[in-house]
């Protein structure tokens, strides 16, 4: 049986690798493009180190299933003194490891993983796209946005130079300003994504800012890297995957 | 094509927003901004031939009540101006909110998408110049009606035309009956036909009236049922043909006698199964449209001479409604005289008493229609003669023949009365040809000798444009069509012994 895992401490693995061995159970890193897969099972070592916090990954990935493979099993391995199906309890691991998954349940059916500590998911991506005031990362990105949309859509449908659309769209907002409290939001919170769902998503938007920073660091100077970055279109990009995201993750309930 | 350019009042707290719209829908649209409630009121009351108001809600960037409580005003000072919120507020509640205060429509801006948003914008323009439009044309619509009903009222109050108007009434309590009117020409077959769909249930779908005599017999079958374009040559444009235009409503059918069998046919399937087939089409169309049909003929008689087919005729004849002749309810027309007087704005008293009188005893073979246009030309004349009223020198000639004293009738002879000939159950042509040969039989009388024909045709006006011979031509027209009747013409039959026998 092939067992996916998260841990940021590998000594756990280590630890039980007898114990799985015995079992018949191969525990794998986990690959995020496998959770498609009809038997996946993933085993969290909980809570999960990311950067400088300790997070509960369990709830946000209970979802991510339900979305993604709903016969797909979630497990959660932890300290605590708990009796329940899909907990695995470190100190007390199941004697027959046949039972244990015969009697997990997939994600489709109503169940509250076993909170093991660290901080909630759920909350920090809240956080994310919905706090700091007016100045959440998707405000910040809804301003930048309309910016490029606008700028892109006067060059595109009127045929206006960059020089002429940009002197409008830039002549007194200071869109350079927004897009550094993006970067410094995004920069704050990217590394909290690198365990979930939807990691993959959130590793290419890491790289499409990277992208078009060198436009909005010449503060629009360069009409070619608007065009040639594609600044629009990564952008929408970004926006589209992160509100799909923000209406899976955090709109619902999780 | 180019779009319509349209003016939108920008009402949000945000410069750059404004900024943003003006950049991105540059063409089509002319903004103009307010920061604030006070500055849209300052707007609105400076101008307010706004296509549209965008509006945000937290007004001071927080609280999404400002805007909501604009609203109600904006709707109840400016219902012409279509409002559509744009905000940042996402909450469902305040969206359901700003829609129940008669917002039309709801964005969420993170939601941006300015080619949906341009199209948003026209649409609820559009929506509201449609409405506006629609209410025009139901107001047009409306008006219409009421001058048809005006046009064609159907006057009378006679025991005939009572009866007539009952009769109607309770046919029109079955939308679905075909109806089969008769009558002489111009007796109001279609005022009757109009007053039906006046009292039906079908009284706000279309009246739609052919004359099916009036249009080229080749077109018939397209114009009544339609066709597809290129279907035949010519064939440029499709058409829906009268049937599909009455659908619903009801069909006039004019002149029903005067159909050739081909569209007799399709008229008797269209009465069997309710289904016509547009040229061109490969599929039959089902129209719920009610058919009234009229005919001064004999359909019987024209039936039996193997011009109508016999079914259809059956079909037609399950409700025949008889429209009496305007000589058999005398009454009616002071009433039908005064019905167009008011209408061209005139006093009724123009006509006196003993004028009227001699209306009322005329015959009218043309009916209604007759006596409308006789009304108009003798308005004309009183004019011509410049006369206060309407005398007995304003009336037609063929009229002028019937006021006694003039008249041969009551110059004691032994000629046949004319009113003592039934006129009710002969054709048109022959009550016409009746009157004529009357006018001439008097005039015969007034004038002897050889120069007689010649000085009745001059009396006559038979001599205009120098054809002195339309006075013979007309004898030996009327002696062909109607041999029977000169034995009650002896003055006429005696001056033109030569050609009658």
């Amino acid at each position: 049986m092939l067992l996916h895992y998260i841990a940021s401490d590998h000594r756990y693995i280590s630890g039980l690798s007898a114990y799985f061995d015995a079992q018949g159970c191969k525990l794998v890193d986990y690959e995020p493009e496998r959770l498609k897969d009809g038997s996946f099972i993933l085993l969290i070592f909980s809570p999960v180190r990311c950067g400088s916090v300790r997070v509960s990954l369990e709830r946000v990935w209970k979802k991510g299933m339900e979305l993604e493979n709903r016969e797909a099993i979630l497990l959660n391995a932890g300290f605590e003194e708990a009796q329940e199906t899909n907990y695995f309890d470190l100190l007390n691991p199941p004697a027959n490891w046949s039972d244990f998954i015969a009697l997990a349940k997939p994600a489709k059916l109503l169940w509250e993983p076993v909170y093991t500590g660290g901080m909630k998911m759920e909350d920090k991506l809240a956080r994310f796209f919905k706090g700091h005031g007016a100045e959440s990362l998707t405000d910040e990105l809804y301003v930048i946005r309309r910016k490029t949309a606008s700028l892109f859509r006067a060059m595109d449908k009127y045929g206006l130079p960059y020089e002429v659309a940009a002197a409008e769209a830039f002549e007194t907002d200071n869109v350079w300003r927004h897009w550094e409290v993006l970067k410094s939001r995004w920069s704050h919170y990217f590394p909290l994504f690198f365990y979930l769902p939807f990691s993959g998503q959130m590793k290419k938007i890491d790289a499409s800012i990277k992208q078009i920073d060198p436009f909005f660091r010449s503060e629009g100077k360069n009409g070619d890297l608007f065009i040639q970055l594609e600044c629009h279109q990564i952008v929408e990009y970004i926006h589209e995957t992160l509100f799909t995201i923000e209406k899976s993750y955090v709109k619902g309930n999780i | 094509m180019s779009k319509a350019i349209y003016k939108i009042l920008v009402v949000d707290d945000e410069p750059e927003f404004h900024k943003d719209l003006r950049l991105a829908l540059r063409q089509g649209y002319v903004f103009e901004g307010a920061l604030n409630p006070s500055e849209m009121h300052k707007k609105l009351a400076a101008s307010d031939n706004y296509d549209l108001i965008l509006l945000d809600l937290a007004l001071d960037g927080k609280d999404s009540a400002i805007g909501l409580n604009l609203i109600p005003d904006l709707v109840k000072n400016f219902p012409e101006i279509p409002i559509i919120v744009v905000t940042i507020e996402d909450k469902i509640s305040v969206a359901v909110e700003a829609l129940k205060k008669g917002a039309n429509d709801y964005l969420h801006k993170k939601e941006l998408d300015f080619d949906l948003w341009d199209e948003k914008f026209r649409d609820a323009i559009e929506t509201r110049v449609l409405k506006k439009e629609n209410t025009e044309l139901k107001r047009q619509v409306k008006t219409y009606k009421e001058q048809i009903s005006q046009e064609y009222p159907f006057i009378g109050e006679s025991p005939q035309t009572q009866e007539i108007k009952r009769t109607l009434r309770i046919v029109s309590e079955d939308p679905n009956m075909t109806v089969l009117l008769t009558g002489e020409t111009g007796v109001g077959k279609e005022v009757a036909a109009r007053y039906l769909h006046s009292q039906c249930v079908r009284k706000n779908s279309p009246f739609v009236g052919v004359n099916l005599s009036a249009i080229d017999k080749n077109m018939l079958e397209s114009e009544l049922f339609g066709h597809k374009k290129g279907s035949f040559t010519n064939a440029e444009y499709d058409r829906e043909g009268y049937f599909r235009q009455a659908d619903t409503g009801i069909l006039m059918l004019d002149e029903i006698g005067d159909i050739n069998t081909d569209i007799q046919i399709k008229l008797l399937r269209f009465l069997e199964t309710r289904l016509i087939r547009p040229i061109g089409w490969d599929k039959d169309v089902q129209l719920d449209v009610q058919i009234v049909t009229a005919t001064h003929r004999n359909l019987q008689k024209e039936v039996q001479a193997g011009n109508f087919r016999e079914d259809l005729y059956q079909r037609l004849k399950a409700m025949v409604i008889e429209i009496p002749a305007l000589r058999s309810r005398k009454d009616d027309i002071p009433l039908i005289i005064r019905h167009y007087l008011r209408q061209q704005g005139q006093e009724e008293g123009l006509i006196p008493n003993a004028v009227m009188k001699i209306l009322m005893d005329y015959v009218w073979p043309g009916n209604i229609r007759e006596l409308v246009n006789t009304v108009r030309s003798m308005m004309m004349r009183r004019k011509i003669l410049g006369r206060n009223i309407i005398d007995p020198e304003c009336l037609p000639k063929e009229i002028q023949e019937f006021i006694p004293g003039t008249s041969f009738q009551s110059q004691g002879d032994n000629s046949p009365q004319l009113f003592d000939i039934k006129m009710d159950d002969r054709p048109v042509d022959e009550q016409k040809a009746i009157v004529e040969l009357t006018r001439i039989e008097a005039a015969f009388k007034k004038h002897s000798g050889s120069g007689a024909k010649k000085q009745v045709a001059s009396e006559l006006e038979y001599d205009k444009e120098g054809k002195s011979d339309n006075l013979n031509y007309r004898i030996t027209s009327f002696y062909k069509q109607f041999p029977h009747l000169f034995s009650a013409f002896p003055v006429i039959s005696s001056a033109y012994k030569k050609y009658i026998h």
